[in-house]
């Protein structure tokens, strides 16, 4: 397969930037009085940016080498790499960190879900925005409204998933007890990253995990599907079919490659807010249990800045978590991009 | 006109609409209080009733989940409340330690309300700290046991009255059992909440720390039996649910404890429990209820006395006015108005008289509101200190008690590990202050580990 041009965004006008070799051309009185009205437009937004994200960053990065601590007003000090060296020894941080990546195994199942969804969605079938809404539903409902659902659907006893257990394996079949539970599938021990016989099995985590699915699965990674497929040249389609390729190679030889872009960027955002991910599932349906199964990185953070009031701490285990999601996108952007080049 | 000049006039404007829209500093020449509490329903009566004795106030609410920290956070930056609660000790000791309570000790002599004296000895630990007063008890609440009469009447059980030991209760619990044809449990013996454990503690003379603060004993052999007996009022004895079993027959939504939620739906024939669950079981008219001593452990009659204190903000421009608050939480009128509520019990022992326990609306209860007020002498606080901060603490204990309770870890060595954690926290923390270290460096060697 040939690579195709890009077709040239109309947005975009390639205007000469240089009258001459080094030299740059001075702007119109009508090119200056559009830079000030554009200035002008972007400033309180500009001005948002820096007043309520910038500034408060670079404050944490600050606050990252300090022992700042609420508790302590007058008594804080820069303790240089002190807070990393208490990070890289303190046990609980790589629990929660493994708890965050376990969460995140579920990512290829919901990604591959939206993918399932967005092929039901694409043929021409009657009602089909109707089918769209229903399936973006979850995206504009309240996400504690959500948590508060699946809790009732998660009830060890009267809650019907497993009553539909009970009801397909019968009354004595051992139902997990969900959120609950300390059991996972991995056997991962509460406490430390060590492996347990005792603990294989189903619990809080798969309750989140599932959860995660169902969410992603109908959201914004399904409608992204749906406008990539759109965008799938109709001829490409219709050439695989002349040359008598089934529906199943049809998706894996055309369609699957021309969405590989979107892959790209949906296992991308994906892995980004994986990493940052757990909080409020955390905060509104286990409070980080049992035994902090459920505590991620992000509730950590939350946990040691707003309960013990340990702002410099807290700031220092932010900075590794965006540096561990920054590696994380730059590995997968490099790799990425190689791959959806070929 | 350009585009820019255009949008810079409609910026002023918005602006000055802004301004003339603001809310009033003050309320028709009222002074403004802002409160920060949890939303309880019958908090307006209070603000209605303080309103109307002082004419010159407005007390406004401002709902909060109960967490120190937007207080604390929202202080520092100079726009705090004027007047907050205190939930737990800990809470207490951040809010000094961050400076955002102001010393009342002064103010309360000059009122010539003698805090210590007249309130309920539990609650000193809520207002108290370093011999200094923050603050006044809003409520205060010592655990008892609830008792669905009609389950014991089913179970052809007498209803118990009394101390007694958890001995003599052992075999009494095990007779309410229910199952099912299928072997399931349908109703508990006892449902209990987290503070549980915090009184059977109390009541095998164990505590969460050595005198000073400056050792966490829970790996003291009192601690561990006591730990050993709530696993064993589920595993052995099987008269208590686990946390899988409370969380599946609990979950019937609604405000209220999750034991509170178990007696109201008849999933347990008593729980543990205080008197601000009235608030809410008064409304469940099919529920005929009794309450009785809880069952005491080895060390006596001891039990968790926990309640929630109200203070002011140090950087409070109404301090003064925030106090009258704290001088009508001292009336009659206050404890009286939170005795009928059954808001607990209110915060003056001497006002807690039968009348004020008695709500005319609620007759039956007439038959054991006297068991409420008999324990609260029996209260304790929670041990804290200065060392280690609270929610550090509690954070450590739950997760040491999810294992227990969940049968995946000895007591022996869930309390073992939550000393060493804690003491671990305490020795980091000694390491980093100066001022610690030689406040630490003045206990004796007994009460360091």
């Amino acid at each position: 397969m040939t690579d195709t041009p890009l077709p040239e965004s109309p947005a975009v006008t390639r205007e000469p930037q240089t009258a001459g070799a080094g030299i740059v051309a001075k702007p119109s009185g009508r090119k200056r009085t559009d830079v000030r009205a554009a200035i002008m437009f972007l400033a309180p937004n500009l001005l948002g940016f820096a007043v309520f994200t910038l500034l408060p960053v670079l404050f944490s990065l600050g606050a990252a080498f300090t022992d700042w601590d609420l508790t302590r007003p007058g008594k804080t000090h820069f303790t240089g790499l002190s807070n990393l060296r208490h990070l890289l020894a303190d046990g609980n941080f790589w629990v929660y960190f493994a708890n965050t990546i376990y969460l995140m195994l579920g990512l290829p199942i919901a990604i591959a879900c939206s993918l399932g969804l967005a092929l039901l969605l694409h043929r021409e079938v009657r009602g089909v925005v109707v089918y769209r809404t229903v399936l973006y539903l979850p995206s504009f409902t309240a996400g504690v409204a959500l948590m508060l659902l699946w809790q009732a659907l998660f009830n060890p006893d009267i809650g019907p998933i497993n009553a539909m257990l009970r009801g397909l394996f019968g009354q004595s079949f051992p139902v997990p007890q969900w959120l609950g539970s300390m059991s996972n599938l991995l056997g991962l021990e509460p406490e430390r990253l060590h492996v347990a016989g005792k603990y294989f099995g189903i619990g809080a985590r798969e309750a989140i995990l599932l959860m995660g699915i169902w969410t992603v699965a109908g959201g914004n990674t399904m409608l992204l599907y749906v406008a990539a497929l759109g965008n799938v040249p109709a001829e490409l389609i219709e050439a695989a079919k002349l040359d008598g390729a089934g529906p199943w190679q049809r998706f894996r030889n055309v369609t699957w490659p021309q969405l590989a872009p979107t892959t790209f960027f949906v296992v991308v955002m994906g892995v980004i807010g994986g990493l940052q991910g757990g909080f409020e599932q955390a905060r509104v349906l286990t409070a980080g249990g049992p035994a902090g199964t459920t505590t991620t990185l992000s509730y950590y953070i939350y946990t040691v800045a707003f309960e013990r009031f340990e702002v410099g701490y807290a700031s220092a285990v932010s900075w590794v978590m965006f540096l561990i999601i920054f590696g994380f996108a730059m590995v997968y952007w490099k790799v990425g991009n190689r791959e959806t080049a070929i | 006109m350009s585009v820019f000049r255009w949008m810079s006039v409609i910026l002023a404007v918005l602006s000055v609409v802004a301004w003339a829209i603001r809310p009033p500093a003050d309320d028709g020449g009222r002074t403004r209080l802002d409160w920060t509490s949890d939303d309880n329903p019958v908090r307006r009566e209070h603000i209605a009733r303080f309103e109307a004795s002082h004419s010159d106030l407005r007390l406004r609410l401002n709902p909060s989940s109960g967490d120190p920290q937007p207080v604390i956070v929202q202080s520092l930056g100079g726009v705090g409340p004027d007047l907050f609660e205190c939930y737990t000790p800990a809470q207490l000791a951040g809010y000094v330690q961050a400076g955002v309570a102001w010393d009342v000790t002064d103010a309360l002599d000059a009122a010539r309300i003698d805090m210590i004296r007249d309130t309920w000895p539990a609650m000193s630990a809520y207002t108290r700290y370093a011999g200094r007063t923050y603050g006044f008890p809003a409520n205060a609440a010592v655990d008892v046991m609830f008792l669905d009469t009609a389950a014991f009447a089913d179970a052809g059980i007498p209803l118990p009255s009394g101390p007694m030991t958890w001995d003599v209760f052992l075999p009494i619990a095990q007779k309410l059992m229910k199952r099912d044809a299928a072997g399931r449990t349908t109703r508990f013996a006892i449902a209990f909440d987290d503070p549980f454990w915090h009184t059977l503690l109390m009541q095998w003379g164990g505590s969460l720390f050595s005198t000073g603060g400056g050792r966490c004993t829970l790996d003291a052999p009192e601690a561990i039996t006591a730990t050993q007996f709530l696993h064993d009022l589920i595993y052995k004895y099987e008269v208590c649910p686990s946390p899988a079993q409370i969380d599946a027959m609990s979950a019937e939504g609604g405000w209220g404890s999750k034991g509170m939620k178990m007696l109201s739906s008849g999933r347990a024939a008593a729980a543990i429990g205080g008197r601000w669950w009235l608030c809410t079981l008064r409304a469940n008219e099919q529920l005929k209820l009794s309450a009785c001593e809880m069952p005491h452990g080895p060390a006596g009659r001891i039990f968790l006395g926990y309640g929630r204190s109200t203070l002011i903000n140090r950087a409070s421009p109404h301090r003064e006015q925030a106090f009258e608050y704290l001088k009508y939480m001292a009336s009659p009128a206050y404890t009286n108005l939170v005795n009928q509520q059954a808001d607990a019990m209110g915060p003056v022992a001497k006002y807690c008289t039968d009348e004020s326990l008695v709500n005319p609306k609620f007759p039956a209860e007439a038959a054991y509101q006297r068991v409420f007020r008999d324990v609260m002498p029996l209260g304790r606080a929670e041990a804290s200190s200065p060392f280690v901060s609270g929610t550090v603490v509690e954070r450590v204990v739950k997760t040491q008690l999810d294992m227990v309770t969940r049968d995946a870890k000895t007591a022996e060595q869930a309390m073992r590990d939550a000393a060493t954690e804690i003491n671990a926290a305490i020795a980091a923390n000694v390491a980093r202050d100066p001022d610690l270290a030689k406040q630490y460096d003045s206990l004796t060697p007994s009460e360091r580990p």
